[in-house]
């Protein structure tokens, strides 16, 4: 058990983060909510059976998601920090234009809370269709659904500003 | 579409956790075992502190005379705690006294008495985890003690 944890926490670090991160919106939070999830999971001792990816993942959305709900009214909505880093000063080594950067934090803000975590946990995390349902305990198709309705969102977002800036 | 719009997410640059978090996160089963016994300490003395409070609330007393008190009241649990196993009812009691040195005393102005003032609560508590029910009683004594003063 603590093999396959400590397994799965050096091959989603930064998934695992990612997520706590896109829900909580604080950083020093979603760090908190991936140590309280592991100390759940240390403690509980369960014998996990299959693969434990989607089970981790789902601690630490839990543990996330408590962290969110302990925040009050006002400090919730203060200091919202993006799952994205600032651009690198040096403009050669970026992969990404300032523009892109801004209007794609933007659209991956404004998304409802549970397409932004099928994206994140898609595209950042690395999980499958099938990791993401069991995490979420939700039907895959549902969840499918949800992360292309996300990107076809976060596509009309972007086009419209982009055609929007070149006006 | 949807194929730029995942290349463009991937290629964002993700905010990275502090290296600090690996350290938390591993060392995760010696805090999660601290944490409970933070909780068991805080309970206990929470306990202590709110006896305490019910029983300086019944006995208010004279507050300068207690703080001249040398000997300051300290709680003394004796705990003759009987736990039974589930679904039994169990039985907590807890008792805590003080002294207080009240001076010379002479009543029939001839024998000088040294007077001490003795305090003593009863706490007991009957919980039963079956009903999940609990209840308290807490009874206060008063007693007061003469001692001949001997003169040297």
């Amino acid at each position: 058990m603590k093999e396959t944890l400590e397994q799965v926490y050096s091959d989603h670090r930064q998934g695992l983060y990612t997520l706590a991160l896109a829900i909580t919106r604080r950083p020093e939070r979603a760090e908190d909510a991936v140590q309280d999830a592991f100390a759940r999971l240390w403690t509980a001792g369960v014998r996990l059976t299959g693969d434990p990816v989607p089970y981790v993942f789902a601690a630490v959305r839990n543990a996330a998601v408590d962290q969110m709900r302990r925040q009050r009214g006002a400090a919730r909505r203060l200091e919202s920090v993006s799952i994205y880093n600032g651009l690198p000063a040096d403009p050669a080594a970026r992969a990404v234009s300032a523009e892109q950067h801004r209007l794609v934090r933007e659209a991956l803000d404004e998304l409802p809370d549970a397409e932004r975590e099928a994206v994140v946990m898609k595209i950042y995390a690395g999980l499958t269709f099938d990791q993401i349902a069991r995490a979420l305990g939700q039907p895959l198709q549902t969840v499918a659904s949800r992360y292309r309705r996300a990107l076809e969102r976060m596509g009309r977002r972007l086009k419209g500003n982009g055609d929007a800036a070149h006006e | 579409m949807s194929n730029e719009i995942e290349d463009l997410l991937a290629r964002m640059p993700l905010r990275q956790p502090a290296p600090s978090m690996d350290a938390k996160v591993l060392r995760a089963p010696h805090r999660g075992r601290r944490i409970l016994w933070w909780a068991a300490v805080g309970g206990a003395v929470g306990a202590a502190a709110a006896v305490l409070l019910v029983a300086f609330t019944l006995f208010p007393g004279d507050g300068d005379r207690v703080a001249r008190d040398t000997n300051p009241p300290a709680p003394v649990p004796k705990t003759p705690t009987v736990a039974k196993t589930d679904p039994a009812p169990v039985r907590l009691e807890q008792n805590w006294s003080t002294v207080a040195y009240e001076g010379v005393v002479a009543p029939d102005n001839q024998t000088p008495l040294r007077r001490f003032r003795r305090r003593m609560f009863e706490h007991v508590q009957w919980i039963d985890p079956a009903r999940g029910t609990r209840m308290e009683m807490t009874v206060p004594h008063e007693e007061v003690i003469l001692i001949k003063a001997t003169a040297y």
